[in-house]
């Protein structure tokens, strides 16, 4: 587990790198545990004003099958969350 | 490295206290992004969608100054009419609120904005009591009284972020202990 979060914790430097400049400040970080479960607790403990999540796929069948994360995020966050399309 | 290009805003009310609190929201997002604002209310299937309700000016008349609006009336599925209108209307972001962590919650998300995110084939924008600001208790009516810890989930009085029994429900574990239960009462039953 600790090798593949550090290659994660890599990958995700590299993903935060062309926020960098654009946004005041980004912070990455790699958890281990349930997604949805992390996601809304980090949510909450930093107080985040907004969660995004990426919607999957782009089909008419894709569009029926929501990600499972993205559903469960929206359904038990207590705060805005956008689900995000990949542009047509 | 793709932008957030929002054109048009698409913010569908039913006039409750909870699309009252998601119109604030799409009304800032609209000015920041100098974006038109559709405000879209759909009535039930077969009833007249004209001529529009006094309330849908209020709503709109509520969103504010500097903006540009356009308001609509349209019957039908509301998640339907609202997927259809944003993709006849090329909408950027569609806006709904949802009714937060109370229990009916999940009754009412599951009709209209999860039905919305389902069907709408832009960014979809849900926005529970409270709105796009750090959680303002005093916007979220009584269901969440601030004092002792609660699950973030279900507000229910638990040490942990989110309560035991939530997480086993996030986790589907629920439905297997459902039918265990079911089997339990089967056999009690019998």
């Amino acid at each position: 587990v600790k090798e593949h979060t550090v290659s994660l914790e890599r990958a995700m430097a590299k993903a935060a790198a062309p926020l960098e400049g654009v946004v005041k400040k980004v912070e990455h970080q790699v958890l281990v545990g349930h997604v949805v479960d992390m996601l809304l607790s980090t949510a909450v403990k930093n107080d985040a004003s907004l969660v995004v999540v990426g919607a999957r796929g782009v089909g008419t069948l894709q569009r029926l099958l929501l990600g499972s994360v993205s559903e469960s995020v929206l359904r038990h966050a207590d705060r805005p969350v956008l689900i995000v399309r990949p542009s047509a | 490295m793709t932008t957030l290009n929002i054109r048009e805003v698409l913010f569908a009310t039913d006039f409750s206290d909870v699309a009252r609190e998601a119109g604030r929201t799409a009304a800032e997002l609209a000015r920041h992004f100098g974006a038109r604002l559709h405000v879209l209310h759909v009535v039930g299937p077969g009833r007249d969608p004209e001529p529009a309700p006094e309330s849908l000016a209020r709503a709109v008349e509520a969103l504010g100054p500097g903006l540009r609006t356009v308001a609509v009336t349209a019957s039908g599925s509301a998640s339907r009419e609202i997927a259809a209108y944003a993709a006849a209307h090329s909408v950027d972001l569609v806006v709904v609120g949802t009714h937060g962590r109370t229990g009916v919650s999940r009754v009412l998300l599951g009709s209209v904005a999860e039905a919305v995110v389902r069907r709408a084939g832009c960014h979809v924008l849900t926005v529970p009591p409270g709105g796009l600001k750090p959680a303002a208790p005093s916007s979220a009516p009584s269901s969440a009284p601030p004092e002792p810890e609660r699950c973030v989930v279900c507000a229910q009085v638990s040490d942990e972020l989110i309560c035991a029994h939530c997480r086993a429900r996030i986790r589907g574990e629920s439905l297997e202990r459902k039918r265990a239960e079911e089997r339990g009462g089967h056999s009690l039953a019998g």
